[in-house]
């Protein structure tokens, strides 16, 4: 696929532009779902993947096949998310309130305080998404590029300090900080309910 | 027993741990207990799936980032390495051209030998150069240790400067009818390219496949051989005209 790539851009770089279109077509999908998850919503993911393919374009000499284009691509749509979940939070501050699919106000905190799981609770796998997504949610910029990068995407340490501009041992806090975080917020629902007799 | 602090059990999850970990896992009934809590958190976050986008969704971005490519190009890539390369070939090229023509108005058979065989010497020890700090890639690269990932940026970036070195000196040889060092160069540039297109991190398998492609084209003891037959060269009297 990598060497397809390359003669792709080769393509495209000698002025065929509708050849840009095979590699929408490619990784259109995975760089939506990798700005899904950095910012928490379908519109913002998709002005992530325009954006990313834009900006891409134009900087497709830089490319120079030194790493995967997908990976390459992946760092721009990476930092360009960044830059949206940035935007958002300075226009609204972040609540552990949230809506459910009905409307109703879901409060998780209520999840995140209590150390006592219930099994009630260990079955709504709904509210388990909310409180993911909550969580990853008030997780720094940083922490949640360094999780998502490494988490979901699979990228070394180092590949996720490059695409940051940190060091391996800042983009390790990085990581280290928002697992636990998530761990606070997670584990009382999913630790497993213990049989007293 | 010293236990292990949670960063090294989260790095375990990644597969970035350092060595020995493992084993102590198996023994220490505490830290496997956190281990399997962790393990049990994180799994969770990937049950978490993500929405599908619709399925004309390639079509709709298309269609919105389309028109905008026509007002940006792509920037050009900087290419002052490449320049740089070129200009020393060039000018050695040139100044053994520049000398040809001079010599060729009152044009001694003597003379003409001496120029053709000053262009070879020329080419010679640039293309030995070169061949020293590709052997000197292949040899680092080739010597790295099988490991989970491993990282070849600093080796791609270097391949990726020999390469546009490697094709102006492969076509100096061929402007120069030298078929050997053409053949070499020729090879040398499959692998460079191979190198350079390679994924930066490269899972344990990927890493053998590639170490395998170098290993079975023979490149490096090609290389040896041809760069060990140029200091021959050098070293060698001029014949006697």
């Amino acid at each position: 696929m990598a060497d397809n790539d390359a003669a792709v851009v080769a393509t495209i770089i000698g002025g065929d532009r509708d050849a840009y279109r095979v590699l929408m077509d490619r990784y259109a999908r995975g760089v939506f779902r990798l700005a899904y998850r950095m910012t928490g919503n379908e519109e913002d993911a998709e002005e992530v993947v325009q954006e990313t393919f834009l900006r891409a374009y134009k900087q497709l000499p830089r490319w120079e096949s030194r790493s995967s284009f997908s990976t390459w691509l992946y760092r721009i749509a990476a930092n360009y998310s960044i830059d949206v979940a940035r935007q958002k939070s300075k226009r609204s501050e972040t609540s552990l309130t949230q809506y459910n699919d009905d409307g109703a106000v879901v409060d998780i905190s209520q999840y995140m305080k209590s150390n006592e799981p219930g099994p009630e609770r260990l079955l709504d796998s709904s509210r388990m998404q909310e409180c993911v997504t909550t969580t990853l949610n008030e997780l720094s910029s940083q922490e949640r590029t360094a999780f998502v990068l490494r988490h979901f995407e699979d990228q070394s340490i180092e590949e996720i300090g490059t695409a940051l501009g940190l060091s391996a041992n800042a983009t390790k806090q990085s990581i280290f900080r928002a697992v636990k975080k998530l761990r606070r917020a997670l584990e009382p629902l999913v630790s497993p309910v213990k049989v007293t007799s | 027993m010293n236990h292990l602090e949670q960063d090294d059990i989260i790095l375990f999850y990644y597969g970035e741990a350092p060595e020995g970990l493992e084993l102590h896992l198996k023994d220490c009934e505490k830290c496997m207990s956190e281990w399997t809590a962790l393990q049990r958190t994180l799994n969770t976050v990937n049950g978490c799936p993500t929405p599908e986008p619709s399925a004309d969704f390639e079509q709709r971005m298309w269609t919105s980032v389309r028109p905008q490519l026509c007002q940006s190009a792509p920037a050009p890539r900087p290419m002052w390495h490449l320049m740089a390369v070129a200009a020393s070939v060039l000018l050695m090229v040139a100044a053994a051209f520049v000398l040809g023509r001079s010599a060729r108005v009152p044009t001694p058979p003597s003379t003409s030998a001496s120029l053709s065989q000053m262009r070879q010497q020329l080419l010679t020890l640039a293309v030995g150069d070169h061949l020293s700090r590709s052997e000197a890639v292949l040899t680092e690269l080739l010597n790295t240790p099988d490991a989970p990932s491993t990282n070849i940026a600093q080796e791609q970036a270097r391949a990726e400067e020999l390469i546009s070195a490697n094709r102006i000196f492969r076509q100096t040889a061929n402007h120069a009818g030298d078929v050997g060092t053409e053949t070499i160069l020729e090879d040398l540039e499959q692998v460079l390219l191979e190198i350079a297109h390679s994924p930066t991190i490269l899972r344990s398998a990927e890493w053998k496949d590639l170490r395998k492609g170098i290993e079975d084209r023979g490149i490096l003891f090609k290389v040896r051989v041809v760069e060990s037959q140029m200091k021959e060269r050098e070293a060698a009297p001029p014949e006697s005209l």
